[in-house]
């Protein structure tokens, strides 16, 4: 009996340390951060070696510091370690229905514009609380084989009787799916939001049975590239790759697209603020952001290596298509966004 | 002598225990203080967060989808595993052996490969369809993937060694004494079979229907590629809510998968002891 008290004592007593152990854990993480290291949370990929390769490695020599990266982004991530004042990352690399004006107050440092330059970027991309990393597009990329005539709008993407096919599509509510049904629907650009949710679900009803739902880059490539789906909304560089890399008969259509941006910024409770914005800035600078651009088909935020030439003569470029593109409403999303995609959810698993 | 024993049995029990800590530590450690983290994040809003679970009819009918892709799952690798479970155990030990490095050769490969390669297979330009139209069996592609078609192969492919492997064992251990009594009684091979085998073999079947239902509940990469959203399991859907909503309905959807998943055992295990105490009477 007193023994087994005693095994219970010493039982509840490793617990204890176990306990203190884990947390501990969590809380000595973050706390090794020292003056002159930065770390990245970026994608990923060819995308974050081309940043490795042009902007990291540069300015980690031009600021005398060490940049360590971690991968991939995930919102749910950069959450949880703010909410746990925990935040292992300097600079965090963002898509754009995150960390709007209004909304990343939570999550996010303001951007120091003391230190940062405003007037190098393109407008619309030095945010409160972020900063243009990039210009994406989510695009029409069709079959040219199985479309000798050019789809070349939204309205003709939902129109399966003229262009018969089956359609690759983002399982992400805030991937322009819902503004691309409402266009298509008539609606005009700058009378989007706030969304009329019921007539673009409607709409997107009409192609359900067509739908084959992308979650990654590398399976909406794919998806082209075999002719399992004959036409898709997808991000640029995943088109641009599948007719480059895959060989495959896929083309552009370029006049109507969704807005796509990447951004960086500084998670709440980051340990070096300062130095992260110096990071920022030194990344959009013009001769890093040119470089960087031969890798990519993406553009560039800042103003100077957009309209400079041999950037521009990357004809998929967005920012070449920029009369196109379809802005999507950042504060919009970040307010509606649970309730949207909720609904999205719903909808999808029907 | 009855008393030596246990008391000797006794000692042995305690000196195992220590034998137990190295688990029970990393039990703890690695899942129930998780668990418990799990159920105060769910518990963030009070209840709200389960009343709105069982309030949607969203969650309700991929909840009933889970379980029964799991069913279906679970009764598909029954009928197939139990008659090879049978030959192994009747054929010559090189055959045997044969047998047995077939079923084991699936874990071999990771589960993601194997689902591409199904991918690979199934879909609409994939080898299946595109043999069934060059052979002018079909005029255009037949949907295998994105169906529950699809996900029903991903799963029994990949659970199938975890039904195979039980019955394999207790088959092995069945004393065919038994059933030669049986037959010396004048039961038909019929009888032999539903009468002795059978009942004898009950053990495996639990066994292996437990672990590969437990197993399929969870399932997230196979129904997720073979499948249609429509088609979706709660480990999707679990991934959907961490990902682009945010971790406390999350953790209430995954307490409520374990609850679930704990009481039908709870349940099953009643029955299982009942059904026992019936035989042994």
């Amino acid at each position: 009996m007193k023994q087994s008290r005693a095994t219970k004592t010493g039982l509840i007593g490793v617990a204890g340390l176990l306990v203190a152990t884990v947390a501990g854990c969590g809380a000595g993480g973050g706390a090794e951060a020292d003056a002159t290291t930065l770390t990245v949370l970026d994608f990923g990929g060819p995308y974050q070696e081309a940043h490795e390769k042009e902007y990291f490695a540069p300015c980690a020599e031009e600021l005398g510091i060490t940049i360590k990266t971690d991968e991939p982004t995930d919102l749910s991530k950069i959450r949880t370690a703010v909410d746990a004042g925990n935040v292992p990352w300097d600079v965090v690399n963002i898509t754009n229905d995150f960390g709007s004006d209004k909304t990343g107050t939570d999550y996010l440092e303001p951007i120091d514009y003391g230190i940062v330059d405003k007037t190098l970027l393109l407008d619309g991309y030095a945010d409160k609380f972020r900063v243009g990393s990039d210009i994406e597009a989510t695009v029409i990329a069709y079959n040219s084989e199985t479309f000798p005539t050019a789809p070349a709008s939204f309205k003709d993407f939902f129109d399966t009787e003229k262009f018969p096919g089956k359609r690759a599509l983002y399982r992400s509510v805030s991937s322009g799916v819902l503004e691309a049904a409402l266009i298509a629907d008539g609606v005009a650009p700058e009378e989007l939001y706030p969304m009329d949710l019921d007539r673009a679900f409607a709409k997107l009803d009409t192609i359900k049975d067509d739908i084959i739902w992308w979650e990654t880059g590398a399976s909406s490539q794919s998806l082209l590239a075999t002719g399992e789906a004959a036409m898709g909304l997808v991000w640029v560089g995943r088109a641009a790759d599948a007719a480059r890399v895959d060989k495959a008969p896929i083309a552009v259509a370029y006049d109507e697209w969704v807005q796509v941006d990447d951004y960086w910024a500084i998670p709440k409770g980051a340990k070096n603020p300062e130095l992260a914005n110096e990071l920022i800035q030194c990344m959009s600078g013009t001769e890093k952001q040119i470089a960087w651009s031969d890798l990519m088909v993406y553009g560039p935020v800042n103003k100077e290596a957009a309209a400079d030439p041999k950037v521009m003569s990357e004809e998929l470029r967005p920012t070449n298509h920029l009369e196109g593109q379809i802005p999507v409403d950042d504060d919009y999303w970040a307010s509606e966004y649970d309730t949207i995609a909720q609904r999205f959810n719903d909808w999808i698993a029907q | 002598m009855t008393q030596g024993t246990t008391i000797a049995g006794r000692r042995s029990s305690q000196r195992g225990w220590l034998l137990f800590l190295p688990a029970f530590l990393f039990f703890c450690a690695f899942f129930l203080i998780p668990l418990a983290l799990m159920l105060q994040e769910s518990l963030k809003n009070g209840f709200d967060t389960y009343a709105f679970i069982f309030e949607s009819p969203v969650y309700g009918r991929v909840f009933r989808n889970t379980v029964w892709v799991a069913v279906i799952t679970t009764a598909v690798c029954l009928a197939i595993a139990y008659p090879y479970a049978y030959t192994v155990n009747r054929v010559g030990p090189r055959m045997k052996m044969l047998l047995i490095l077939l079923v084991l050769m699936p874990f071999w490969v990771s589960l993601l490969s194997r689902t591409f390669a199904w991918v690979g297979l199934l879909q609409d330009t994939g080898i299946i369809n595109t043999y069934l139209q060059l052979w002018g069996i079909t005029d255009g592609p037949v949907a295998l993937v994105r169906t529950p078609f699809g996900v029903l192969v991903g799963m029994v492919h990949v659970l199938l060694p975890y039904m195979v492997l039980p019955l394999m064992n207790t088959m092995g251990e069945i004393d065919h004494g038994q059933l030669q009594a049986a037959r010396g009684l004048g039961a038909t091979p019929l009888q032999r079979f539903v009468r002795v085998f059978l009942p004898l073999s009950l053990p495996g079947i639990v066994a292996g229907c437990v672990l590969v239902f437990v197993l399929s509940l969870g399932f997230y990469i196979t129904p997720a590629m073979l499948g249609a959203p429509a088609n979706m399991m709660v480990g999707e859907l679990l991934i959907q809510e961490t990902q682009k909503v945010g971790a406390t309905r999350a953790s209430a959807l995954g307490i409520l998968l374990l609850a679930g998943t704990l009481i039908s055992m709870g349940l099953l295990a009643a029955v299982w002891k009942r059904s026992a105490r019936r035989t042994e009477l």
